[in-house]
């Protein structure tokens, strides 16, 4: 039967449940913690990290790791130029006004990384 | 059904009365079973919600006595590490000899719960799976992205990490990188 989930979608840490019945219940993720890190990293061998993990090796790989994504979701480039200034990696404007980020030569949206758990690498979303 | 009779021998008689009385005698009938089943299914479906609702909770409360009574046991095993450093601690000239003594039994107890130190050396390559970088720093006698310095060794509750290895990571020299 298909089933209902809400995620919360947090700036510094998301948080999915199902329904249950009449109740949500919270689904814990590979590390067994209710809460997972608001992080996406690309790594040098090209594989992508989500969560406490990317979050660890964030200070390795300032310019892949990407946190804080939220903040940058749906603002123009203008609007958020102080938040940018604050973050390590890179920021640029797209053609229609957007914030993008420039990964490891990827340009990234802000809604594209908070899907990234789907271009996770089986090998790192099993760790 | 008791007018089934009837409306044979009807039939028999004559082909009109049958599609006239036929689906009259037959329907009531048919309406009548049909109303019980649904009546019993409906009956049926609230006893199962009734019981979902029950399994839900108890397991919910299963869940919750196994976590505590997980905490108890291993709080239980602890409580001779507390006896043993106060003793150490009351006997002053044997206190580097108490502290090894008290050391090995919070390992032992550790290990009995299958909670394993990560211990990583300096030269590792660094593994975000086990380490957490703390700093980086550049060196010219180390690889970039291996293992520098061990700040705090991590441990390990069966497959799961319970707390990342803290280290410093190395990194390529300013200006080559």
């Amino acid at each position: 039967m298909a089933k209902i989930i809400g995620i919360d979608l947090g700036t510094t840490n998301s948080c999915v449940a199902v329904m249950e019945g009449k109740e949500a219940k919270v689904i814990v993720n590979e590390e067994g913690d209710r809460l997972t890190a608001s992080v996406v990293a690309w790594d040098d061998q090209g594989e992508v990290l989500v969560g406490t993990i990317a979050k660890r090796q964030g200070i390795t790989n300032p310019e892949g790791t990407i946190y804080s994504a939220k903040r940058f979701m749906g603002r123009r480039f203008e609007e958020a130029e102080t938040e940018m200034k604050r973050v390590p990696y890179e920021c640029f404007r797209r053609d229609n006004g957007d914030i993008g980020f420039k990964v490891r030569g990827k340009d990234v949206s802000p809604p594209e990384v908070s899907m990234a758990r789907h271009w996770a690498s089986p090998v790192n979303t099993s760790a | 059904m008791t007018k089934d009779p009837e409306s044979k021998a009807a039939a028999q008689e004559n082909i009109v009365p049958e599609e006239a009385d036929t689906p009259e005698a037959e329907v009531p009938a048919e309406a009548e079973t049909l109303r019980a089943e649904a009546m019993a299914h409906r009956e049926r479906s609230l006893r199962l919600a009734a019981e979902m609702e029950n399994v839900r909770r108890r397991a919910a409360r299963e869940l919750e006595s196994a976590h505590r009574f997980a905490l108890e046991r291993f709080a239980g095993e602890l409580l001779p590490v507390v006896d043993s450093l106060e003793l150490a601690l009351g006997a002053a000239e044997t206190v580097p000899e108490g502290l090894e003594m008290t050391l090995k039994l919070l390992r032992d107890v550790l290990v009995r719960h299958h909670i394993e130190a990560v211990t990583p050396v300096e030269g590792d390559a660094f593994d975000p799976g086990l380490h957490e970088a703390m700093a980086t720093q550049p060196s010219a006698e180390m690889a970039p992205d291996c293992i520098l310095q061990v700040v705090q060794k991590g441990y390990r509750i069966h497959d799961r990490l319970l707390r990342p290895a803290r280290v410093i990571v190395a990194r390529a020299l300013d200006g080559s990188a």
